[in-house]
């Protein structure tokens, strides 16, 4: 009996130690569980392998979000979340200022040589966080780069290939004329590696090769769980950042997020769920940082698709469904109701436009009326395909089942994960799909060069109208903006005519901020915080 | 208390108490055993018999089983008044018991070794290898080479089972052995030498001995006296030679007869007509009556009691009693 | 006792295979072209070949297939289509964080279940019985995410004693391991209960008691050591579900564990991450399973003799005694 009760004490004693033993190594020393950045650094080497809780810490941000990077390359992924911590490391030519408007930051200025050339003058002070200078040539590696490996960065895809002119001008060839080029290159996936670092870290973007000359440097990064960055000494712009640490905490489930939002612990919480948003406002110390952002919510309808390739069945399917009050239903007071074709302040909103073709609102009888025209008297069967993953969307189609029923439409809720609802929507076999556009340049083309020939997008909508594609070509060569606004409401006109998606939603952005920081904004074009403004 | 007492039990009566009913399983018994001497218990399954055994050691499940009524003296002491703790101290070093089922009755998962040394250790004050050792010589004893110490049960076959359980009861030197059919479970040549076994130790050690069986004639072989007990009651006792040859009461009578006999032809054997009445139902009167060839309406409503006749031959029935009164 | 284990070890290398090309295999009907998960929504027909060929995705299926086991057999398990990068490191960086949930879950879990189920099974029917059997049940029916948010919202929100994610500090670990072991503990209190009763009847308990044993030690010496095997089987079984199984209440605390790491895999149709994180949980099962039929060898007397375990030890002994017997002049 003893013996028995020893041996199970032993296995006990064993399988903790071993499991102790595995988070011990995993958690200090970054052999097997996070990397540290081994770039030579130039002083500071401020190496936390703990997690400290002290919230008061002037020196340290401690925020939470909700992406997981698993690697620090630039542009290698197109999501927002990702963007948001890798863009703290590097840096992109062009800036967006909070009003929308281009301004130069890592270049000095631009010039089209040619419709198709566009050249690109650059700092001559920047340096990158190991020391070493910023240079076109590593302007010109990390657009050629990109593109050679087919990273997933669709604003290169108009740029042919990058040259080096001198050491601080870099030229741009293109396959055809885009005039909103400069305001895609402010986009965070835009970013500048290090060639220097990357040919001599063998392409190792988890420490070696992570080196930029943003803000920050990467610290330690242990998977799923945390990305600590510390100040780049080396950072050409005085006096940023302003916190010289940041603890970045991966939490991926929206209400962990806003549990910890509540409890005060952390500085920034971005990703909590936003039926929290009161709740969270209303405890002392901490508030909510809300802003309307670039997306907007679409219900895309397949013109290609039987019985959607019916434009009245089209139109009734808009008013058989009630914007208002989804959104309610779906958002509370969060965000905005659809208003035009395009969120807020982008350049090709009109709001007559949608009225004419929009105005009438929820009108059953109409949409009954225009379906028995269309060949449907009793009604038509749907299908509505959404991803399983976003509740908010799922919510909404289901609140859409509802209403559209009452004009006899039977609508099939399809819920689907992300990857398969990807491969499903590109076959075009769907007829009606929940999904977001986001106008990254702040004008409506952002949006519109993702319904163009060529993008997986355009068989989301299975539109086949040419006077639209040139349309579009046209506007993109267009270099004055009023002349280039004017041809986007063209566009977006079309698009509307043809009922070829329903708006529905504006999309805000919601952040946590405790009372103490200072400086937090949102960048609407990408969704982007810059933390190098921010001090608490 | 006598002086040659060991053990003396009044008017006991255990019942088990279900839910829907009650099961009344002793029905107020009364007997002696003296110091080194052999007593037989012998009746049918459900007769009472390893009920009152339990008894003795106060090791009835508590619920559902309960002593209603009378009272056990062990060397004097009353055991129903005795603390639980007090009969642990009792168990397996002044009354032990050997059950029925040796090929469950061992611990799998505890060499046979240490099952030995666990009683030895429980009421000595001994170092674990005295204690061991101790445990070797009840092997040996019992006839099992002592390197076997350190197998399991499952290593050996049922009369060594049954041996080691001997060993176990005997570690101690008991004062009174309860065997509740130690053979009923092994094969005749084996019961041969585990009987003997226990009656060699049992002269060896001086124990009184208290033998639970349904064989008539294992009893005479290796018993003293005998008490014969029929749905919860002692029908007939006395010494063994006295009622083999003048047995009284009409189940004895009932049992002798339904023995297969070497020495005349039969083609059919005799079992007493009917069935033990269910002892959750037991009839007013003599227990027996209603399979009784001599039964009268005195029996069905009146209970005999157990009286002594000759020399302490006892019997309950009515027409024994009578019988002798108008003899003697 | 060296044929056992090599034998058993020779079981677990051919289920590991097994499952290897079973889930290979599997993985094959996966629809979808890979190079579309790895250059996402902006792919080019060009990409997509070049793609094809740097993954070499065209090669026959023998060829893949023996080239995973070739890789798997050098600890290289490939790298994942979204993010390029090698999935080893990534396994086991998160390795450790799911097993001291699973291992303090299931200790947890034991510790109480093994009391409760005991203390049940002696009081049978007993009011004590009755509740221990309600909160099995509450336990066992309550979905594990639930059971975690309501400790957060108590232990969080309302008292503000200890954190609501994270893994850092032994505070952390608290709650989360409560919630496996509250779950584990269920499923053991039953198992333990049944196998105690089973085994409370039996004859050798009662020998136990007529020895002069105390109850405790009759319960627990004869008793549960002789139950425990039905247990332990329970306790493996447990084990090896939590390995993967951790993912929800890994969700609720933030803890970057096993479970969560393979399902973002299927979310994003990342099937390298799929496939080896499922042979590497597969992996770490037989490895526990291996070790139960060890634990069984050393807790079965029956299984041990025949295997010949600790024979030599048993020998030892005997021959010890002998030699005291001898000594001390019986």
């Amino acid at each position: 009996m003893k013996k028995f009760v020893s041996l199970s004490l032993a296995l006990t004693m064993l399988l903790s130690l071993i499991t102790f033993g595995l988070a011990g190594c995993g958690g200090s020393t970054g052999t097997s569980g996070g990397t540290e950045a081994t770039a030579p650094a130039g002083g500071g080497e401020t190496q936390q392998s703990g997690f400290s809780f002290d919230t008061g810490d002037p020196d340290t941000l401690k925020v939470i979000q909700n992406f997981d990077p698993e690697v620090f390359q630039p542009g290698n992924n197109d999501e927002q979340g990702y963007n948001r911590i890798v863009r703290q490391i590097y840096e992109t030519l062009f800036m967006m200022t909070p009003e929308g408007e281009v301004t130069p930051w890592l270049a000095t200025g631009y010039t089209w040589e040619t419709p198709t050339r566009m050249v690109i003058t650059l700092r001559d002070d920047v340096k990158f966080s190991d020391g070493s200078d910023f240079t076109a040539e590593d302007v010109a590696w990390t657009i050629n780069y990109a593109k050679e490996i087919a990273l997933p960065n669709s604003h290169y895809n108009v740029i042919t290939d990058a040259e080096v002119v001198d050491p601080y001008t870099v030229a741009l060839n293109l396959k055809e004329p885009c005039m909103t080029l400069a305001a895609h290159l402010c986009n965070s996936q835009c970013t500048i590696g290090s060639k220097k670092a990357f040919e001599e870290g063998k392409g190792d973007w988890m420490s070696a090769s992570v080196v930029g000359t943003g803000p920050y440097k990467l610290v330690k990064y242990n998977p799923g769980d945390m990305v600590q960055l510390t100040a780049n000494e080396h950072y050409w712009r005085q006096g940023e950042p302003k916190v010289k640490n940041i603890d970045m905490r991966i939490v991926k489930s929206n209400e962990s997020a806003a549990t910890e939002a509540k409890t005060l612990n952390y500085d920034i919480v971005i990703g909590a769920n936003t039926r929290e948003f009161a709740a969270i406002d209303a405890i002392d110390g901490v508030h909510m940082n809300e802003h309307m952002c670039a997306n907007t919510t679409y219900l895309l309808l397949n013109t290609a698709k039987a019985p959607m390739d019916n434009i009245k069945v089209r139109e009734a399917f808009a008013r058989a469904v009630n914007v208002a009050a989804t959104v309610k239903l779906t958002y509370g007071d969060f965000g905005q109701p659809a208003s035009a074709l395009v969120a807020p302040n982008i350049l090709g909103r009109n709001e007559a436009t949608y009225q004419k073709y929009y105005g009438a609102g929820h009108d059953v009888e109409t949409a009954k009326k225009l379906l028995a025209e269309a060949g449907f008297p009793n009604g038509v069967d749907l299908e509505i395909t959404v991803e399983s993953t976003d509740t908010q969307r799922c919510d909404m189609a289901e609140a859409i089942q509802a209403q559209v029923a009452a004009a006899g439409i039977n609508l099939k809720v399809n819920k689907m994960e992300s990857a398969p609802m990807r491969e499903y929507l590109g076959r075009g076999n769907h007829q009606i799909c929940i999904y977001g556009f986001t106008s990254l340049t702040m004008e409506a083309d952002g949006f519109l060069a993702q319904l163009q020939p060529g993008s997986a997008a355009l068989a989301r909508i299975g539109y086949d109208n040419q006077n639209f594609f040139k349309k579009y070509s046209e506007g993109a060569a267009t270099e004055d903006i009023t002349a280039r606004g004017k041809i986007w409401e063209e566009c977006c006109e079309m698009l509307m005519q043809d009922y070829t998606m329903i708006p529905v939603w504006h999309k805000a952005l919601g952040a946590a901020v405790r009372d103490n920081v200072e400086g937090f904004y949102w960048a609407t074009d990408y969704e982007q915080v810059y933390y190098q403004f921010i001090s608490k | 208390m006598r002086e040659n007492e060991l053990l003396s039990i009044e008017n006991l009566e255990i019942k088990y108490i279900l839910r829907r009913s009650t099961v009344n399983a002793v029905n107020g018994i009364s007997f002696t055993i003296n110091k080194g001497e052999r007593v037989g218990l012998v009746g049918e399954t459900g007769a009472g018999k390893t009920t009152t055994a339990l008894s003795i050691l106060k090791l009835i499940p508590e619920p559902p089983g309960k002593i209603t009524n009378g009272k056990i003296m062990l060397g004097g002491r009353n055991l129903m008044e005795t603390s639980e703790k007090e009969m642990r101290k009792i168990r397996g070093n002044d009354v032990s018991m050997v059950f029925q089922d040796p090929m469950t009755s061992l611990s799998p998962v505890m060499t046979v070794g240490d099952q030995i040394m666990e009683v030895v250790l429980l009421h000595n004050d001994m170092s674990k290898s005295e204690a061991a050792l101790r445990a070797r010589e009840m092997l040996e004893l019992v006839g099992i080479p002592g390197e076997r110490y350190a197998e399991y049960p499952h290593q050996f076959s049922g009369g060594m089972k049954q041996r080691v359980l001997i060993a176990i009861a005997l570690a101690c030197n008991p004062k009174l052995l309860i065997a509740d059919e130690p053979t009923s479970a092994l094969d005749v040549t084996i019961q041969a030498q585990v009987l003997e076994l226990i009656a060699e130790l049992r002269e060896k050690f001086n124990m009184s001995l208290l033998l639970i069986t349904h064989d008539l004639g294992v009893v005479s072989e290796t018993c003293d006296r005998i008490m014969i007990m029929y749905a919860g009651r002692i029908v007939e006792s006395g010494p063994v030679r006295t009622v083999y040859k003048n047995m009284q009461h009409p189940y004895t009578i009932g049992l002798f007869n339904s023995l297969p006999r070497l020495d005349i032809d039969t083609d059919r054997l005799e079992p007493i007509k009917g069935m033990m009445p269910d002892p959750a139902n037991l009839p007013a009167g003599c227990a027996f009556h209603q399979r009784c060839p001599q039964a009268d309406e005195r029996c069905a409503q009146e209970l005999p009691p157990l009286t002594e006749m000759e020399n302490g031959h006892c019997i309950a029935c009515f027409h024994a009693i009578d019988k002798e009164r108008s003899d003697g | 006792m060296l044929r056992y284990i090599i034998k058993r070890l020779i079981y677990m290398v051919i289920t590991l295979l097994a499952t290897v090309v079973f889930l290979f295999t599997l993985m094959e009907f996966v629809p979808g072209d890979p190079a579309l998960v790895v250059l996402g929504e902006g792919a080019t027909e060009e990409n997509i070949v070049a793609i094809h060929k740097e993954l070499k995705l065209d090669d026959p299926y023998i060829v893949r297939l023996t080239r995973y086991i070739g890789n798997l057999i050098q600890g290289d398990m490939g790298n994942s289509y979204k993010t390029r990068q090698p999935i080893a490191p990534a396994l086991f960086a998160r390795l450790p964080l799911t097993m001291t949930i699973a291992v303090w879950g299931i200790i947890v879990g034991t510790i109480i279940g093994l009391i409760a189920g005991v203390v049940s099974a002696v009081k049978q029917y007993s009011l004590f019985d009755r509740i221990l059997t309600f909160i099995s049940l509450f336990g066992a029916s309550a979905p594990s995410f639930w059971l975690a948010m309501l400790f957060v919202l108590i232990f969080t929100l309302k008292l503000g004693w200890l954190p609501a994610t994270g893994s850092y500090t032994l505070k952390h670990w608290i709650l989360p391991v409560a919630t496996i072991g509250l779950q584990a503990s269920a499923t053991i209190t039953r198992m333990t209960r049944s196998s105690m009763l089973e085994v409370i009847r039996q004859d050798y308990v009662r020998t136990a008691r007529a020895k002069g044993q105390t109850q405790f030690k009759v319960v627990i010496s004869h008793g549960l050591r002789n139950a425990f095997i039905p247990i332990l089987t329970v306790i493996c079984t447990r084990i090896n579900g939590y390995l993967g199984g951790t993912v929800l209440v890994e969700s609720v605390f933030a803890i970057p564990g096993l479970g969560n790491y393979v399902l973002d895999g299927v979310k994003t149709m990342d099937t390298p991450v799929v496939l080896s994180g499922v042979v590497f949980i597969c992996f770490m099962c037989t490895i526990v399973t291996f070790l139960t039929d060890m634990a069984y060898a050393f807790i079965d007397p029956r299984i041990k003799s025949t295997y010949g375990f600790g024979v030599k030890r048993a020998r030892k002994r005997a021959g010890l005694v002998a030699k005291a017997t001898e000594g001390g002049n019986v």
